[in-house]
């Protein structure tokens, strides 16, 4: 532990902080379970580099709710920690308006490498997908995922992806089972494998044939390093369908 | 936002207790017993439990009596008792006074160690220093610590308080401060059983390279140090002792050893009727 730390005057600050920076991945699914507003507040009371490695762990929906909750300058510290394919993805998943109120604060050549990254040929998945997610890290309890969406006040759930600790995507449960399952199960004990999954630069003929082959209601977009950037529904593609 | 800072230390020592614990070892002792107050007791508990006994003594000095009893009597006696060995005989009474029957009286069983073992004699505050830490941290608890007189070897211990091995002061003071303590300890002396008569490990055959040997409880756990000069003089005070003077009492601790643990026999048995009855008047209905 570091002198700094050992000298501040709040023992909880002092144990969060270490929480926060040695322990991340329980720290983020701690965090999980709060209510955006109050991550946020307790995330700003860290230097971004304390909570880089927790933010960096958190589930990309939790991440979406959050940020805007932070201070712009907290904001931009973190984005700027991130890789640039999970802030992309991050920013991707942002109302337009917030997006560029980011890009605009991050430096210009920063906010470039992300724009070109956000930005996707039409007919190709990543123009397709839905950036608003639900996903959950694979070793919750049942409990806790009922508990954290109802919290979350989501009144409609068609689908739920599974992320490992570095927030690959691996794995999803179908609602049925969610619902019939013992509280103190884990996801993963109810998981079943991915039925398919897309890369945001796949065209869109190849999005309706793998619909049509895997009968999917819904299948995931992911980046190069499998993290989930998105979601496309199988109505809205054969509703597009000329 | 206090209680969402409180929530999430919750978290953490539910999580890592060993950890958590290392953490608030390097606290002054003010800020431990601030924290320690603020939590739920279960988990002030587990805090307590998971702490090295030296420092969870010192908030003897701080924290209520009573909070503090409560905390020792939901631990493991055992643990408990290494704890209250680090703490002044008269605060030490109070404490044990002030726990609920069972725990008092396993407390006090595991305390009173006859007078003659190695239990009796040993130096019970030894200074101890966790396995995981590295060298700056073990110097940095050294510093801070102001009442280790002693310059021989240090004990580690792991977080069920077993023994690691030893640790040479020189050798700290001359190695890296990012190093692993495990890359400097040497392996423990073998250890004596508290409940060991003097006379019986006077002639041990580790006296001949150790001043100082750890001694263990029934769990094998670390409880202390014994020094070759404090076995001579347990040993000639026990000579002397031989001819008992008139106002003393041997038997006082015992009684009271005796008197504590049929009251929580007592205890027991009216629980298990109680129950008894319940169970016979539910079947009625």
């Amino acid at each position: 532990m570091s002198a700094t730390l050992a000298t501040r005057a709040d023992p909880t600050t002092t144990l969060n902080a270490i929480f926060l920076q040695q322990f991340p991945s329980t720290a983020a699914r701690k965090l999980e379970t709060m209510h955006a507003r109050d991550a946020a507040e307790l995330l700003g009371e860290y230097p971004a580099t304390t909570v880089t490695p927790t933010w960096a762990r958190l589930a990309p929906g939790v991440t979406d709710k959050v940020l805007p909750f932070l201070d712009i300058d907290k904001a931009i510290a973190l984005l700027l920690a991130m890789d640039s394919s999970p802030c992309a993805a991050l920013l991707s998943r942002l109302s337009e308006g917030k997006r560029d109120t980011y890009l605009e604060s991050l430096p210009a050549e920063r906010a470039k490498e992300l724009r070109e990254l956000l930005q996707y040929p039409a007919d190709t998945a990543g123009r397709m997908m839905d950036t608003r997610i639900i996903a959950f890290d694979r070793d919750i309890t049942v409990d806790a995922v009922i508990k954290q969406l109802r919290a979350q006040k989501v009144t409609e759930l068609h689908h739920l992806f599974l992320l490992d600790d570095e927030l690959h995507l691996c794995g999803q449960v179908e609602i049925q089972h969610l619902a019939l399952a013992d509280e103190e199960r884990s996801l993963a004990s109810i998981s079943v494998p991915l039925r398919g999954y897309f890369s945001p630069l796949d065209p869109e003929e190849e999005v309706i044939a793998t619909f049509e082959k895997t009968r999917a209601g819904a299948l995931p977009v992911v980046d190069l390093d499998f993290r989930l950037m998105g979601i496309i529904y199988q109505d809205q593609v054969m509703e597009a369908r000329p | 936002m206090a209680d969402r800072k409180t929530d999430m230390t919750i978290a953490f020592i539910h999580a890592h207790p060993q950890e958590a614990a290392r953490a608030l070892e390097q606290l002054s002792t003010n800020q431990i017993a601030d924290l320690v107050s603020s939590l739920p007791e279960a988990e002030a508990a587990q805090l307590l439990g998971s702490m090295l006994p030296q420092y969870a003594a010192k908030l003897a000095d701080t924290l209520a009596t009573e909070l503090l009893s409560n905390l020792l009597a939901q631990i493991s006696p055992a643990q408990a008792v290494i704890i209250l060995r680090h703490i002044a005989p008269k605060m030490r009474k109070q404490l044990v006074d002030d726990m609920p029957v069972r725990a008092k009286a396993a407390c006090l069983l595991l305390l009173t160690y006859a007078e003659g073992t190695v239990g009796a004699c040993m130096h019970s505050k030894a200074f101890t220093l966790p396995d995981d830490c590295s060298v700056a941290e073990a110097l940095q608890r050294l510093a801070a610590e102001t009442t280790v007189h002693d310059t021989g070897p240090i004990h580690v211990v792991n977080s069920q308080r077993h023994v690691r091995g030893v640790v040479q002061l020189s050798k700290l003071i001359g190695a890296a401060g990012e190093l692993p303590l495990a890359s400097l300890w040497d392996a423990a002396p073998l250890a004596l059983q508290g409940q060991a008569t003097l006379l019986s490990v006077r002639d041990n055959l580790v006296w001949v390279s150790n001043d100082s040997v750890p001694v263990l409880n029934r769990h094998q756990q670390f409880v202390g140090t014994l020094s070759h000069a404090r076995l001579r003089q347990g040993i000639a005070e026990l000579a002397t002792n031989m001819l008992q003077p008139a106002d003393s009492d041997p038997t006082s601790g015992l009684t009271e050893v005796y008197g504590s643990s049929m009251l929580a026999l007592l205890e027991s048995l009216g629980e298990a009727t109680g129950l008894w009855k319940k169970k016979r008047e539910e079947s009625k209905r």
